[in-house]
């Protein structure tokens, strides 16, 4: 790996990605997900604004 | 050490400084510099522009620093005398310099605490530490400071840290070992310059233990990723190290701020567990004959003001502290790594002039690293204008079975004017507590015998008995 002029150590460096990795996911995904469970919320929450002026 | 030119320059290059080909530091004229490259540069100027190192600096986080002017004549001659760098830093010298192999314990989860907060703060403006070696920490007034701006960088990937896998084997690994399997500080760090590898380390934690949650993440995954690594060759697909990441940065700070927990529960749970901690309080001496000692000594050293003082056998540091404020630069040496981590928690509530180092004077810290000039030996490193050797000689006597004239040259080298020593006679309370099963092979040692071998090396300035004590000050000068 080419990006580190000293050794990285293979396994932290792969643990590290593979987290970054999941993490980056939940976060691509993040908007999905609350759109997801907001399709339940939403409903409750849209009855509520006619009332505000 | 590709350039041969610094050596025929004014510019002489340490020999510590090498690995890195993005810049190195150079000794010039007594200043210390570093020549920094156009990348290295660019993340220091805005840097130095966002007002960070300024704040890093006055909170004493990394050694003070400044730019070379641009058009001065010193930058002309800089460049000259480092062909390839046209940006140079200009940093302070600290006075006296430790290894990682000197250290207490505290000393290096210090160090790596200070690693993470830096790396933590640098991270939120974009910028990483490129290396994360134990050498990179000194320290001054008993706190850590880091020295190596070259190792401050734009890392192609924020979201993982490059240099995780040296912090491991420099900072967590050691303090792991020493917490958990008794390991000393000089056995890890002397013979393995950049730290043991994660499966070397994964050998002192064999079985079930292993799988503790607290080795989970930093020694028994990596070395499950590392072996799967090393079976298919290229790693794993997903592994694309070449890529962008995802850009951010709060998977990397959460690691990071995991990490600091984990090193600060270490440090609170080390305990101490030394004879001579409690020796200040235990030994032989009443209150008044320790007042006038410390007399006898505060005067010598108002007399002759020396500006660096090596204590040796300095125990929790009483008359380090003496030298200090004295106005003296202290190293406090002492074998006993309980007695240095007494002495550097001391130094957290107050303050001075001391660097700490465990030393075994019968076998003192080598020269280490590449050609053996990369970490100098403790005797030219430690070298002081005044040596303290207080209630020392007993012990090089019988425990280390030095004779008079190999102590006496071995203070010769250390000291470079002055010599204080305490005489303790064989019949001496603590000197018969030594000799505890040993055969007294000590009978021949006098007073006026000691005198007549140091005196080849030495000139005697004056000789004081500590009262009630049977004990002399000697104080001497060197011929």
């Amino acid at each position: 790996m080419p990006l580190a002029y000293i050794d990285p150590g293979a396994g932290s460096l792969l643990l590290q990605m593979m987290v970054a990795g999941a993490l980056g996911a939940i976060a691509f995904f993040r908007g999905s997900i609350a759109n997801f469970f907001g399709m339940f919320k939403g409903k409750k929450k849209s009855g509520s604004t006619p009332k505000e002026p | 050490m590709s350039s041969a030119e610094p050596h025929l320059s004014p510019s002489r290059r340490q020999a510590g400084s090498f690995r890195d080909p993005a810049g190195y530091v150079f000794c010039r004229e007594g200043a210390l510099f570093r020549a920094v490259g156009g990348e290295c540069r660019e993340v220091l100027s805005r840097l130095t522009e966002g007002g960070l190192l300024t704040r890093l600096m006055e909170r004493g986080q990394i050694v003070p620093t400044g730019w070379v002017a641009e058009e001065s004549p010193l930058c002309a001659d800089l460049r000259r005398e480092n062909p390839g760098f046209d940006h140079f830093l200009a940093h302070e010298r600290l006075p006296r310099l430790a290894f990682p192999y000197e250290w207490s314990f505290s000393m290096l989860a210090d160090a790596a605490l200070l690693t993470l907060d830096l790396q933590l703060e640098l991270l939120g403006h974009g910028v990483s530490l490129k290396d994360a070696s134990a050498y990179n920490v000194q320290f001054r007034r008993g706190r850590p400071v880091f020295i190596d701006l070259g190792s401050f960088e734009k890392p192609r990937r924020l979201d993982v840290w490059f240099a995780l896998g040296q912090f491991q084997r420099h900072f967590l690994f050691p303090l792991l070992l020493a917490r958990h399997r008794g390991w000393d500080l000089p056995s890890y760090f002397l013979p393995h310059l950049d730290g043991l590898p994660i499966a070397r380390v994964a050998e002192a934690f064999r079985g079930l233990g292993r799988w503790r949650p607290g080795l989970l993440l930093d020694l028994t995954l990596p070395l499950l990723m590392e072996r799967k690594a090393a079976r298919s060759g290229d790693g794993p697909r997903w592994a694309t190290a070449s890529g962008e990441g995802s850009g951010r940065s709060d998977g990397q700070a959460l690691n990071l701020r995991r990490l600091h927990r984990k090193i600060t529960g270490l440090k609170a749970s080390h305990r101490i567990g030394s004879p001579w901690r409690d020796y200040p309080e235990t030994c032989a001496y009443s209150e008044a004959t320790t007042g006038e000692k410390k007399r006898l000594i505060g005067r010598f050293l108002a007399e002759r003001r020396p500006a660096t003082v090596l204590d040796l056998g300095c125990n929790t540091g009483e008359y380090s502290y003496l030298a200090a404020a004295g106005g003296a630069e202290v190293i406090a040496a002492d074998g006993d790594d309980g007695a240095i981590e007494t002495l550097y928690r001391r130094l957290q509530a107050t303050p001075a002039a001391i660097l700490p180092m465990v030393v075994d004077l019968a076998n003192p810290s080598p020269a280490i690293g590449y050609m053996n000039e990369e970490r100098e030996g403790f005797l030219t490193r430690a070298r002081s204008e005044c040596v303290f050797a207080l209630a020392l000689i007993h012990h090089l006597l019988v425990s280390a079975n030095f004779p008079l004239p190999a102590i006496r040259d071995l203070f010769a080298a250390l000291a470079g004017r002055y010599l204080v020593l305490e005489f303790v006679p064989p019949e001496d309370a603590q000197f018969q507590r030594l000799l505890r099963f040993r055969e007294n092979l000590f009978s021949h040692i006098t007073l006026p015998g000691c005198l007549e071998v140091f005196s080849t090396r030495f000139t005697l300035l004056e000789k004081q008995p500590i009262p009630d004590s049977g004990r002399t000050l000697l104080f001497f000068e060197k011929r």
